[in-house]
């Protein structure tokens, strides 16, 4: 393989020093943009000195307080606005943990194992995954086409975009779902999803788009789009299950918390890295993989690979991480 | 005559029907499989009704088979009390996901 694997994950605070010394919040939100608020023209300052205009302004500058509230959680209603407030929960209840650190997982807030997996990434086991997806991905096709037909840029550096919302078909399209229509397009068959070659691929398209900024979209004048993340947060909020748990259940309303040997992950960051190599499974396994592990875990039959209700739930948790650099693939326990 | 032995052979025809209900613990008895059928039967719609609500639980068809296999295998009884508890879980998956229609909004973070 031509690229040697220098490109390490995003670990911003690695050094041992920093380990020592703990984290700190930096003043940067990446990819967080301050809400900008214009100058209301409804200012007491503004209107003439004369009791009449006073009395008004007294009347109406509330108004235009509320006015301006409206436009104002408006403009942050939906996704954007569920982004934020996850971002804000995770910044408090993890004040010391830089934002890019979340996509590095548990291993953000457990100092004795994240030195395990900096051990681990010294030899990272997702290592021949990548030169095999390389390979695998550069190997033409029957009829002589290959994935970099099917993608933007040749399918370098583009997994930061996925999944979108397809308007033509009418569907979320993640990265593996591409691969395999892209398959099917050129009259091979596709791959089995959850793990085995089409997680190599995927392993290498990430690998290629590591440092990029997650970046998906749900376009607010496609109402499907929307349809589609919303079905992903009912999935990510719903419990199910023997147990009776939802995604949230764990990574959000428990994360950092320990369950039996581990910390429970934050959902911020969860999709910055995939697929990844975990030790447990012996392989390297996509996102959807362990949304399978995850319900057989909580005693819930896991749905079909790439099935719709998956597909949104991974819509919905990549957004949640939109402005996270990407660090896939990478190595879990 | 007939008063005199009325109770002897009342006892008489309460034992054999005693003795046919406890069929069910026979291999495979006759008379234990309209019971276990009737159980199956149940389960099998409860779990065609969390299908359809995609939350089935992890063990239910596990259980069912299980419970097939009991059956075919003579253990009627234990073949009932399986396909009971299949039953009994599919109808708490289809109660979960019900409830869960709505509820889930109750749980999404906000400000």
């Amino acid at each position: 393989m031509t690229n040697s694997l220098s490109k390490k994950p995003s670990m911003a605070y690695s050094t041992s020093s920093s380990k020592k010394s703990g984290f700190r919040m930096t003043p940067i939100f990446n990819g967080l943009q301050p809400l900008k608020m214009a100058v209301h023209p409804c200012t007491a300052d503004s209107l003439p000195k004369n009791r009449i205009f006073q009395q008004a302004a007294r009347t109406i500058f509330p108004l235009c307080i509320a006015i301006g509230l409206l436009l104002g959680v408006d403009a942050l209603a939906g996704p954007e606005e569920d982004r934020l407030v996850m971002r804000n929960y995770y910044s408090e209840r993890f004040p010391d943990v830089p934002m890019q650190e979340f996509a590095n997982g548990l291993y953000a807030f457990d100092e004795i194992a994240r030195d395990q997996w900096l051990e681990m990434e010294d030899f990272p086991s997702y290592e021949i995954a990548v030169e095999d997806g390389q390979a695998l991905f550069e190997l033409p096709f029957a009829n002589g086409k290959s994935y970099a037909n099917c993608f933007d840029n040749g399918g370098i550096g583009v997994r930061q975009n996925y999944p979108y919302f397809d308007s033509n078909s009418g569907e979320v399209m993640t990265l593996e779902l591409a691969i395999n229509r892209c398959r099917e397009n050129h009259n091979e068959e596709p791959l089995p999803y959850r793990t085995g070659d089409i997680a190599a691929i995927a392993a290498y398209m990430s690998y290629t788009s590591r440092g990029n900024v997650i970046n998906v979209q749900v376009p607010p004048d496609n109402p499907a789009a929307l349809a589609a993340y919303e079905s992903g947060k009912e999935q990510y909020y719903t419990r199910r299950g023997q147990l009776n748990f939802s995604c949230a259940s764990c990574h959000l309303q428990s994360a950092g918390l320990s369950l039996r040997a581990d910390r429970l992950s934050t959902t911020l960051g969860q999709a910055t890295h995939w697929p990844v190599y975990r030790a447990k499974w012996g392989e390297i396994g996509t996102i959807q993989h362990r949304f399978a592990e995850c319900n057989s875990q909580v005693f819930a039959k896991p749905l079909e690979a790439q099935s719709v209700e998956y597909r949104n739930l991974e819509y919905f948790l990549t957004y949640m991480s939109n402005g996270l650099e990407l660090n896939g693939p990478a190595t879990r326990r | 005559m007939i008063n005199k032995y009325a109770p002897l052979i009342s006892c008489a025809l309460l034992l054999v029907g005693c003795g046919e209900q406890s069929g069910t613990s026979n291999p495979a008895g006759d008379a234990g499989a309209p019971s276990f059928a009737s159980a199956y039967a149940a389960a099998e719609e409860s779990l065609a009704q969390a299908q359809t609500r995609r939350n089935v639980w992890s063990k239910t068809e596990e259980m069912l088979e299980n419970a097939k296999a009991a059956y075919d295998e003579g253990r009627v009884d234990e073949a009932i009390e399986l396909a009971t508890e299949a039953r009994l879980q599919a109808e708490l998956a289809v109660t979960q996901a019900d409830h869960e229609k709505e509820a889930w909004r109750s749980r999404v973070l906000t400000e």
